[in-house]
């Protein structure tokens, strides 16, 4: 009788540990969200954990070089187990992990196997800690907001800063020095509003109306020496579409630039680049610190004029020595010739690639479903094909790793609203790879997540500000 | 310990009958302005601004969408206090005096008003009692009192009952007569009814000197005769004075944006309307609620944007009570799957909403959409509250009342020949 009992037992643990097989088959690709069909993952990626609509149940086979991994099983969701993930990307870097995926639905009852997929392992790591901010998407009230961070090796989000620490006012560019989270600096608008500077982890205020009335600090970017911060100053407005997909147009009225000298706690400025016969801004240091990029438009009439408003991407010699801008400025991309409207110029780490967004006008691309990255050849001047990288929906703000070897960059593709970050590896001729979704622990928080993704920094570590030491910044 | 639990299901009716007829509209009002979804991000962004009390409280709002389940929920609420205060006195030997149960209840039914829509306080309340009965429930013997023995007398316990009747009658009557509840229960009988497009509750919740007297009231009002067609016909008995009477321009303040996304709405300019939505709800807790939500995804369903009508859906699928709700826009998107022209990503003129007044914005959103009786009976009657009879006369002659399928209102006849 016992043994029987003990049989029994054995048999139901048996059966219900086995994994079923699909009867149908099909050379299709799965239609699994995020979609990771043949990407390309940094070797310390978290677990592309995905799942397919429709499914009751789902099968994974995931192997390398015919070598069964794991076969994972899960009801609408495969979660890859995350110690083995880390395991396999660390033991198969350079090489191809393949996922054969079986699905069961209400229209495959028996199950349908689909054509197994790739997954490149890079042998290139990403940086460990992702910086962004979450907001709700547009209009001109928010509740809570905060600037983030995120373990890029695992599913870890935990905040750098919120709103709730300076009387619920705005939070907003971020920036880092050289991706350290030791030296970084972002603005708090609102009540004691004010630009927190962090030296070496310790946070103070910089008043920067105390330096100046006429200017004020906006879109930041550090000199790789760490002694400066251009800053563009901009008179930011929105308006409301009655109708139409895109239903927000934001702009500037006014914009200039200016460099704010760390060491010696005051500011520069260059009569060319503040005056009201163009408008200037996303100042972008070279990675030698040797030439500053920027946005330059004319100004026009808004909003009625904003389809006529479009920006150059020029650069500009910078001296770190005085602190001074060059007298040549060169034009890079130019809106007459090109039709469109440059923002947010970004280079690459080797100092080789200009990555920027092109929309059909104005300065604030995430808003067009038209704007796409765009990248040129800085030697040359020669543009690198980027359709890789983008939708039928709003590419916008991106950043370069500290290795140049991957972007982020938001995204408005899955839903033409919410912008979700994607990263795309880059190889050393410039040339992108298939971009794929920031991993989630679950893929639906995707959707069920009612914030956008903000100014997506790399950085190599945690940040770590203590709560008191920033509240106490607004008493 | 059995009348203990006995005697305070006697007032159950009483609570519920209160809450149900007295103050209906803010039971409706506490689903639509509450939001529950299980969801990381709630969670993680609630668990430590609120606490279980808080998450506690935002579930059971859902259920205040039927106002029976409601004002039973409210009723269980003052039961549970009761029950709670008296089970203190039970075991602190202090029954004889339960009157003085009556006074923390009676204060509760008070405070429930006073807390508006916010059922985490009370839910606090519940819990901090059941704790501290707990807690008193093993305390020692010696450490529990025992009530005098006069105060077990009979004509002593005649004073208790009338003592907890007087406490109790006078908090009823507190929460009856609020006057400030009274004056939100009228907003939120509007809201209620307009949201859910019922013109004829809106018009029969507020009368023409409510109308007069409260900008908010005559806005539903002005709103309502829009929708019923009627707004020619009354428009100048309700001491309308300007133009910016029909909406709320340039407007911060959350009761009125939820307005001004009815009356965008009602124009068939949903980008405005959701514009307004997202804005007043993030003077909220959560920074959105089950009525944005349920609002917007249906107006994204009129402007035929599926994907984040579908967005929506998902994270009402998160919530408790939404499962019909759900299903029937669903089919709504299977359907227009198959039939849906893409949305133009931009309009062929631009015209920005809130940029201008009111006469400047409708006569352009009027020259972009002639055909649109709503937007012409309100550039025409602006027109004429400002005494413009000469531009009256122009969009007038361009307006759809050209045609014979739209008899020209009383109104318009005596304006439109005044020049001839």
């Amino acid at each position: 009788m016992r043994n029987y009992f003990c049989l029994l037992i054995l048999l139901t643990l048996t059966g219900s540990c086995s994994i079923p097989v699909a009867r149908e088959q099909t050379d299709a690709f799965p239609p699994v969200f995020p979609d990771y069909i043949s990407a390309w993952i940094p070797c310390n990626i978290a677990p592309l954990n995905f799942e397919v609509g429709g499914a009751s149940f789902i099968r994974a086979d995931i192997s390398v070089n015919e070598e069964l991994l794991a076969s994972l099983k899960g009801k609408r969701l495969i979660r890859i187990p995350e110690k083995k993930w880390k395991e396999w990307l660390a033991i198969h870097k350079g090489k191809e992990m393949t996922v054969e995926v079986s699905v069961w639905s209400d229209q495959y009852r028996e199950g349908i196997r689909y054509a197994p997929f790739t997954l490149t392992i890079s042998p290139y790591e990403i940086d460990n800690w992702l910086a962004y901010r979450l907001i709700e998407p547009g209009y001109e009230y928010w509740n809570r907001m905060g600037i983030y961070q995120r373990d890029l090796t695992s599913f870890t989000e935990k905040a750098i800063v919120t709103n709730e620490q300076n009387h619920r006012g705005c939070l907003n560019c971020h920036a880092f020095h050289k991706f350290s989270p030791d030296n970084m600096m972002f603005h708090a608008r609102g009540e004691k509003g004010t630009t927190v500077l962090v030296t070496e982890g310790t946070p103070r205020r910089l008043d920067f109306d105390k330096l100046t009335s006429e200017l004020r600090a906006t879109y930041p970017a550090w000199h790789p020496s760490g002694d400066y911060i251009a800053f563009s100053s901009n008179r930011t407005y929105q308006s409301f579409y009655h109708s139409g997909k895109m239903p927000v147009e934001v702009y500037d009225v006014a914009s200039d630039l200016f460099v704010y000298d760390l060491k010696h706690d005051q500011i520069l400025t260059d009569k060319r680049f503040i005056n009201p016969e163009a408008m200037e801004t996303f100042p972008s240091f070279s990675p030698d610190g040797s030439t500053l990029f920027f946005c330059t438009a004319e100004p026009m009439a808004m909003p009625m004029e904003n389809r006529r408003l479009k920006y150059a991407l020029c650069r500009v010699p910078f001296d770190a020595s005085t602190g001074r801008l060059g007298e040549v400025v060169d034009t890079l991309y130019n809106p007459q010739v090109e039709g469109g409207s440059a923002s947010f110029p970004r280079i690459s780490p080797d100092g080789n690639y200009l990555l920027f967004t092109e929309a059909a006008s104005a300065t604030f691309p995430v808003w067009h479903k038209e704007a796409d990255l765009k990248m040129i050849r800085i030697s040359d001047n020669k543009r690198i094909d980027t359709k890789t990288l983008n939708s039928e929906e709003a590419e916008s703000y991106h950043s370069w790793s500290s290795n140049g070897r991957w972007i982020v960059f938001g995204s408005r593709r899955i839903d033409g609203r919410y912008t979700r970050l994607y990263i795309a590896g880059i190889d050393e001729d410039g040339r992108a790879q298939k971009p794929f979704l920031l991993p989630q622990k679950d893929p639906r928080n995707n959707t069920t997540r009612l914030k956008s993704y903000n100014i997506p920094e790399f950085i190599c570590e945690e940040v770590r500000l203590g709560k008191k030491e920033i509240r106490d910044l607004f008493k | 310990m059995k009348n203990q639990l006995k005697y305070p299901l006697l007032l159950f009716p009483a609570v519920f009958l209160l809450w149900y007829f007295v103050y209906p509209e803010h039971l409706g009002a506490i689903e639509a302005y509450g939001f529950f979804a299980c969801t990381p991000d709630y969670f993680s962004e609630h668990c430590s601004v609120s606490g279980i009390a808080g998450i506690a409280g935002d579930y059971l709002s859902q259920f205040y969408r039927w106002r029976e389940i409601g004002a039973g929920l409210q009723a269980l609420l003052f039961i549970l206090v009761l029950w709670g205060a008296d089970l203190l006195l039970y075991r602190m030997r202090l029954s004889a005096s339960g009157w003085v149960a009556m006074m923390p209840a009676s204060l509760f039914l008070w405070m429930q008003l006073r807390w508006g829509l916010d059922l985490a306080p009370a839910v606090a309340t519940v819990l901090v009692l059941y704790l501290s009965v707990g807690i008193v429930w093993f305390l020692p013997g010696k450490w529990r009192k025992r009530a005098p023995t006069f105060m077990q007398k009979g004509s002593i316990q005649g004073v208790i009952v009338v003592s907890s009747a007087i406490v109790l009658l006078t908090a009823a009557g507190l929460f009856v007569t609020d006057k400030n509840a009274g004056k939100k229960e009228k907003i939120y009988a509007a809201e209620n009814a307009a949201f859910v497009s019922d013109w004829n509750r809106v018009l029969s919740v507020i009368s023409p000197a409510q109308a007069k007297e409260d900008s908010l009231l005559l806005r539903y009002t002005l709103l309502a005769l829009s929708e019923k067609e009627m707004l020619t016909e009354h428009l100048f008995n309700l001491d309308v004075r300007e133009p910016e009477c029909f909406y709320f321009y340039r407007t911060a303040e959350p009761s009125t944006q939820y307005f001004n996304s009815l009356f965008y709405a009602g124009l068939n300019l949903y980008n405005e309307s959701i514009h307004q939505m997202f804005d007043a709800t993030t003077d909220l807790k959560h920074g959105i609620s089950f009525r944005a939500l349920r609002s917007v995804t249906d107006w994204f369903l009129k402007m035929g944007n599926l994907a984040l009508a579908e967005k929506y859906l998902t994270l009402l699928e998160r919530s408790s009570c939404h499962a019909g709700w759900i299903m029937k826009r669903k089919e709504q998107i299977r359907v227009l799957k198959q039939k849906t022209a893409p949305i133009p990503d931009r309009s062929h003129t631009d015209i920005f909403i809130g940029a201008y007044p009111f006469i400047p914005e409708m006569w352009r959103l009027q020259e972009d959409d002639p055909t649109n009786k709503k937007k012409t009976d309100y550039l025409l009657c602006a027109l004429l509250l400002k005494g413009d009879l000469e531009r009256f006369q122009e969009v007038f002659r361009r307006s759809v009342y050209l045609s014979p399928h739209y008899p020209v209102p009383k109104l318009y006849r005596q304006f439109a020949l005044l020049k001839d």
